[in-house]
């Protein structure tokens, strides 16, 4: 069930009652429970059978790779148990697009929600067991509720089996200040998803869907919004996602740290989905980076790449994927290759480490990962270049679409009006701007343990807020189809 | 050492979360949030229409902020009109019969099909509309059997969706409906018994609440009122059986059932098909079989398809508004006129 549904606002607070009342020995039960129902609701049973087979296997093999002495029987099975989780996500996530090109092989319809995030955390708890930093995990509930904790299930965090599974097997109620920022934190991303990312999308979609239609300008602005819109959309989620697990006392991993601020491509990956760059750079990065190390920086560089056009390849089975993750890996095997020269360009050229170039750097790094951002929202390569041709039409004889756009926003939008949908994103971004340079933790924390008169309006506002201005109709979070 | 979250705790939360859910109700009755009428169910004729002995006027609005307002009015007879529908008038009666299209309440009252047709048919005839929200073709077939016991029209116009038929099949195993659903199994078509609507308490309440009314009408999903939109794969031979059977089943009925009255089938057209200059082979095939069953009992079709896509090509204006399917002003214009040019080519009276 989508976290911003009807369904889901019952089945929380639901969950959360029953998790205060249960016994303690019975609450990763409960919460297994919890997540297979949350699960089966998608309405597609052959998900709770992959979520099953993953669970078992990778038990399974876990299992046996801690029994094994032979360091050789251990690589093996190791291997072994990578090839089925990597098997079953093949089958789930590219099987359909196979079978859209070849009427013969069956899975047209196959749906892969979630199975590409718990496949990863399979993956990579078989690798910490194999190279004994976790030990193999012996009670089956609890590993199956590592893999299905379901504030994690549908999108991630990508959770390592060492920072989870002990908070699991000691599950404790939170305390009254947790609750409340844990509802601040899953407020904060019902508004980033509701009232921005989906606003934003009024602007995306027509002139993604329409490229021809528009000039410069307004591509770039498509651009631009789109970038934003992606962030909101997986941060909001994602906060949803933490504050959920807070609930029940379990700190997730936080898989954004305002990314767009970063001043360099590596970065932009060490604040961008966090715990999913950890897991490729442990996990594929760390091996190539060791097999090539012989080639100095130009390994580093090759593994970069490799490492990268994989993560295209997660994504899915698409051309503009696969150049999404190519684009970042090139930047990033530059960025080594630069980087020993970086102080004496800077010196050169005179840059020091004031203001002008930190905020020089900041907008570079936004406009390379923009361009990477244009392979990965156009519908196929062929957009993608049209888009980036379209954009050098700055000043040409062809209309800029600021009509077709206005009309596009009119007709998707719930107010039917340009006006009120710009004025409220405008806000909607000033609100969170200001929330970002004003409010620190600490801050937050006295407002959060402030009395109720002061507290109940602002709770207040925002509901009203959300109920009044957030789209509630539209599709799901954009990362959970990957 | 953080504080336990304990009973107490909890309870006074829950009046608190109680508290600002009011002041959110509250704040929506004064934007207002859509408002309707109450349903009632009249067992003599097995039949769901609007509670004329409750609220009998009302506005529905529309937007996030309820920018569009239209009003509505319950008359005696219990259908949405500004005026009474006497049992025996001395013109003939044109009924119109349909869902929530012919019931019009996304129009101001007077401004929805009922009241163009009056206007453009004049004198000649009384209008009388017959819609209620969410009727499928089996229900249009119940809701003319009450008209015509009780109203003899002339002239009944029946509003049809293409993809309104299957929908009038209940599925197999599913308990009784408030409304007429068809039991289905190839080549045979029956009538599923109805069960009498009784409003309960708790469900008055939930429909009246306004943080209810407004997630469901003013929060809509873009095209909400739309009948299930038409897969774009053609109809497999069961499926097509399946359609041919149940309009073959109720357009033999209504010729049966009414005789002396010109049963004229208005057709809607696929807009969003029109919009984007195509026609899927599924909406060609359905319409050619209305047209074809139709036929076979000398049923009259109205079809929508020509006078709007010649509209839009000529302005370009759309036939809906922008976040609901429902006809808009423009819309109603177009089958208002349409109808009208039907009726006067019947050269009655």
């Amino acid at each position: 069930m989508p976290f911003p549904s009807l369904r889901y606002l019952l089945f929380l607070p639901t969950v959360f009652l029953l998790f205060l009342g249960v016994a303690e020995r019975h609450r990763w039960l409960l919460l297994l429970a919890a997540s297979l129902a949350f699960y089966a609701a998608l309405d597609a049973p052959v998900l709770l059978l992959v979520l099953a087979a993953v669970t078992l296997s990778s038990y399974g093999f876990g299992w046996a790779i801690g029994a094994a002495t032979d360091p050789r029987r251990c690589r093996r099975l190791t291997a072994g148990g990578i090839l089925v989780n990597l098997a079953i996500l093949a089958v789930m996530k590219y099987l359909p697009v196979l079978a859209q090109h070849w009427e013969r092989l069956p899975g047209r319809t196959l749906v892969s929600v979630g199975v590409s995030y718990y496949v990863l955390q399979a993956i990579a708890y078989l690798v910490d067991v194999d190279l004994e930093l976790e030990p193999p995990e012996r009670h089956l509930g609890h590993f199956a509720l590592y893999l299905a904790f379901f504030p994690k299930l549908l999108q991630g965090p990508i959770e390592r089996a060492g920072d989870l599974l002990p908070q699991l097997k000691a599950l404790r109620p939170p305390g009254r200040d947790q609750a409340r920022a844990a509802l601040f934190q899953i407020v904060r991303g019902l508004f980033l998803k509701v009232v921005l990312a989906d606003r934003l999308r009024l602007l995306v979609d027509p002139v993604f869907a329409q490229v021809g239609a528009y000039a410069g300008p307004t591509l770039a602005l498509a651009v631009y919004a789109f970038a934003l819109q992606i962030y909101f959309d997986f941060a909001g989620y994602t906060d949803m996602a933490l504050g959920a697990a807070r609930l029940f006392g379990v700190r997730l991993t936080p898989n954004f740290d305002a990314p767009y601020l970063a001043r360099s491509i590596p970065a932009f990956w060490r604040r961008w989905h966090i715990s999913f760059s950890r897991w490729i750079l442990d996990y594929l990065f760390k091996p190539l980076q060791f097999q090539w190390r012989d080639a100095r920086a130009w390994g580093t560089s090759a593994a970069l790449l490799v490492t990268f056009l994989l993560s295209g390849l997660w994504h899915g089975a698409s051309g503009g994927f696969l150049v999404w993750g190519g684009l970042h890996g090139l930047y990033l095997a530059a960025s080594v290759q630069y980087r020993p020269y970086q102080a004496r360009w800077h010196q050169a050229l005179g840059l020091g480490e004031g203001r002008l170039l930190a905020v020089g750097q900041r907008v570079l790094t936004f406009h390379l990962v923009c361009l990477a951002w244009v392979f990965f929202r156009a519908a196929s390569l062929g957009e993608a270049w049209r888009v980036l041709a379209g954009l050098t039409h700055m000043t040409t004889g062809r209309a800029a679409g600021w009509d077709t756009l206005a009309t596009r926003i009119r007709e998707a939008s719930e107010s039917g009006s340009v006006v009120q949908e710009l004025a409220v994103l405008g806000a909607g971004l000033a609100l969170l701007a200001a929330g970002r340079a004003f409010a620190s933790p600490e801050r937050l924390r006295r407002f959060l343990a402030a009395p109720a008169w002061l507290r109940f309006p602002c709770y207040y506002l925002a509901v009203m807020g959300l109920v009044l201005f957030g789209y509630f109709s539209r599709p799901a979070f954009a990362y959970v189809r990957f | 050492m953080a504080q336990p979250i304990t009973g107490a705790y909890l309870r006074a939360a829950a009046a608190k979360a109680a508290l600002l859910i009011c002041l959110v109700e509250l704040t929506l009755r004064l934007l207002p949030a859509s408002d309707g009428p109450y349903t009632t169910f009249d067992p003599r004729f097995a039949l769901l229409k609007y509670d004329s002995r409750k609220q009998t006027d009302g506005y529905q609005t529309a937007g996030n902020l309820a920018q569009r307002r239209t009003r509505w009015h319950v008359n005696r007879q219990g259908w949405n009109s500004p005026y009474d529908y006497p049992p025996e008038a001395r013109k003939p009666v044109l009924a119109l019969v349909g869902n929530s299209y012919v019931e019009g309440m996304t129009q101001d009252l007077g401004q929805g099909l009922e009241g163009l047709l009056q206007r453009r048919l004049g004198d000649r005839y009384n209008c009388y509309s017959f819609g209620f929200s969410s009727a499928r073709l089996s229900q249009d077939l119940n809701i003319a059997r009450y008209v015509h016991q009780v109203f003899h029209p002339r002239i009944l116009v029946l509003a049809l969706f293409d993809t309104d038929v299957l929908s009038s099949v209940a599925a197999p195993g599913a308990p009784a409906q408030h409304t007429l659903a068809f039991r289905y199994a190839p080549g045979q078509v029956q009538e599923a018994p109805i069960r009498p609507f009784v409003p309960r308490w708790g469900i008055r309440v939930f429909e009246k609440l306004a943080l209810v009314r407004y997630f469901a009408v003013n929060k809509q999903q873009p095209f909400a009122g739309d009948p299930v939109p038409a897969p774009d794969r053609p109809m497999q031979a069961e499926e097509q059986q399946a359609y041919t059977d149940i309009l073959d089943y109720t357009f033999r009925r209504l010729r049966d059932e009414h005789p002396g009255t010109t049963v004229m089938l208005v057709l809607d057209a696929p807009r969003r098909e029109i919009y984007a200059g195509t026609i899927q082979p599924r909406t060609l095939q359905a319409r050619a079989l209305i047209r074809a069953v139709a036929g076979r009992y000398g049923l009259q079709v109205v079809d929508l398809y020509g006078p709007m896509a010649a509209r839009y090509r000529a302005n370009g204006v759309k036939f809906n508004s922008d976040t609901d399917y429902h006809w808009n002003s423009c819309g109603f214009r177009v089958v208002a006129d349409a109808v009208a040019e039907a009726v006067d080519r019947l050269q009655e009276p």
